[in-house]
């Protein structure tokens, strides 16, 4: 490593910083102060987390200096706030263990610069009076540390991940201790000092016998246990049936679509009704013989297809008209699901006969239109219970879930008849011409 | 090994290889078969439907017999399968 007699733990070693007084210790050169990979966390000398009493000794000062000097800087935008935090998630501890975050001694030596001069930021951005926000702690800064320690943190452990042993079985951990057994033996982490494979000093070499040596926790080595056999699902046997019902679902709209372009009448919820009837027999064969895997979420997916175009078809055909010409004629309700429904009153020639009549009228979407005379009376009750229009004898009223009602006044003595109308979605128009 | 299959008759080893039928055939998919049928049940009402063979307000009553006889054919299958395979381990 270096002309200092040093163990791998860094300049001071695990048995900490030289005794008090002792001026003959070991000094640190400004080459190893210079390498931040070395920094460990104190162990020995710590009041919070170590982090002061690990990096005076890497600069081979009182750790009181620092420790005042974290403090005062924390005033100062929170730089040594800042400082502090990232030794605590990013050194080492000097006994071996890692620290909060897991990263290689170059990568922490690049991180800590960055920390270093955004700490030095908030020096100067609160010495230049800028605001940082909340607390006079710069949030913002702290934010992108914590990130962009998180994204370093999962790039190691993704690069440090032990490789898989190359095959199962717990025959293979006397090897793994034998192979590994000198470079983990020590307390010291793979991510740590590996290349020295010399053992410090007052302790004995590893001979021929790594049991007794070899002292790394069982989870870097041992294997996992081997997984459970696979039983298979009796019901996924013989060939897909994807891919052959595709195929068949498109030879059946293509000949549909040749029969349609041909002049026959194919209504157009015919397509997907074949479609769908092709991949619910499907099903059903794939019940009992085949994989039909798939083939229920296709169904599903085109059984509003379905019913879409079956509704297109409603709503472009011509509205239903209803004209009675007597009394006796109209029924008391009208229900339609899908359309435009007319319903003219203006022909009934017995309107004496529709006093205290209640006519009812129900459209799920689409439009209804009354045509009332003008000598009876109507008290008219209109309701959309979705998006849609009422226009009851000139008042007009739109929106969502609307109802209105207005009455026809057909003069003294007329006959009164109460209509009532609704629709989900649409139009209702009640108008005398 | 080889020797062995050399000295068995042609016909026995062709009765060895299952047919296609044998090969693909497995227990009843109630899944499948339910949905297959309520497929198929839609079809039909919509078919119904379209050919002016009922009313549109007759829809609203159809509507729910596919997946009543989709979920029926399924709780027979699966009592027959799980009787069949009761019968098998008895």
């Amino acid at each position: 490593m270096t002309e200092t007699p040093t163990s791998p733990h860094g300049p001071a070693g695990p048995a900490g910083p030289p005794p008090p007084g002792d001026d003959q210790g070991p000094r640190t050169t400004g080459e190893e102060v210079r390498d931040l990979g070395r920094i460990r966390r104190s162990t020995t000398d710590k009041k919070v987390a170590g982090v002061a009493g690990g990096l005076a000794r890497h600069l081979d000062v009182d750790p009181v200096i620092l420790r005042v000097a974290f403090v005062v800087l924390t005033f100062f935008g929170g730089a040594g706030l800042i400082a502090y935090a990232a030794g605590w998630l990013l050194l080492p501890m000097d006994d071996g263990s890692e620290g909060v975050i897991r990263m290689e001694d170059r990568n922490r030596a690049v991180v800590l610069t960055i920390v270093t001069v955004l700490a030095g930021l908030a020096i100067v951005a609160e010495l230049a009076g800028d605001a940082w926000g909340p607390f006079w702690f710069p949030w913002q800064l702290a934010a992108v540390a914590v990130i962009a320690a998180v994204l370093i943190n999962r790039h190691e452990r993704r690069r440090s991940a032990p490789p898989a042993p190359p095959q199962h079985g717990p025959q293979y951990g006397p090897q793994y201790g034998a192979q590994y057994g000198q470079q983990y033996g020590y307390g010291q982490s793979a991510q740590g000092w590996v290349g020295e494979q010399a053992p410090p000093a007052g302790r004995p070499a590893p001979e021929q016998a790594p049991q007794q040596t070899w002292v790394a926790p069982p989870q870097t080595w041992m294997a996992p246990p081997p997984p459970p056999p696979v039983v298979r699902d009796p019901r996924r046997r013989g060939p897909r049936l994807f891919w052959f019902t595709a195929a068949l679902v498109t030879l059946a709209l293509g000949v549909l679509g040749t029969v349609d372009l041909a002049g026959a009448s194919v209504a157009d919820g015919a397509y997907p009704a074949l479609a769908l009837g092709v991949i619910g027999t499907m099903l059903v064969v794939g019940s009992f013989f085949g994989r039909a895997g798939g083939l229920i979420l296709v169904g599903l997916l085109t059984v509003p297809v379905l019913l879409g175009a079956t509704a297109a078809d409603r709503i472009d055909t011509e509205p239903l008209q209803e004209a009675p010409t007597s009394a006796a004629s109209l029924d008391p309700s009208y229900r339609m699901g899908v359309g435009e429904l007319v319903i003219d009153l203006r022909g009934i020639e017995d309107l004496d006969e529709l006093d205290g009549r209640v006519l009812d009228i129900t459209v799920q979407v689409g439009r209804i239109e009354v045509l009332v005379p003008r000598d009876l009376t109507v008290e008219a009750t209109a309701t959309v219970h979705g998006p849609g229009e009422i226009r009851l004898f000139g008042e007009q009223r739109g929106g969502i879930d609307t109802q209105a009602t207005e009455t026809h006044d057909g003069g003294p003595g007329s006959p009164v008849l109460q209509l009532d109308a609704e629709t989900n979605l649409g139009e209702i128009v009640v108008r005398t011409r | 090994m080889s020797e062995h299959v050399q000295e068995q008759e042609p016909g026995l080893e062709q009765e060895q290889q299952p047919t296609i039928w044998e090969a693909g055939r497995h227990p009843v998919n109630i899944g499948q078969l339910v949905m297959g049928l309520a497929f198929l049940g839609l079809v039909a009402v919509w078919a119904l439907f379209t050919s002016d063979a009922v009313d549109g307000g007759d829809v609203r009553w159809l509507l729910p017999v596919p997946f009543v006889l989709a979920g029926a054919a399924g709780l027979v299958a699966s009592a027959v399968s799980g009787a069949a395979r009761r019968d098998r381990w008895s």
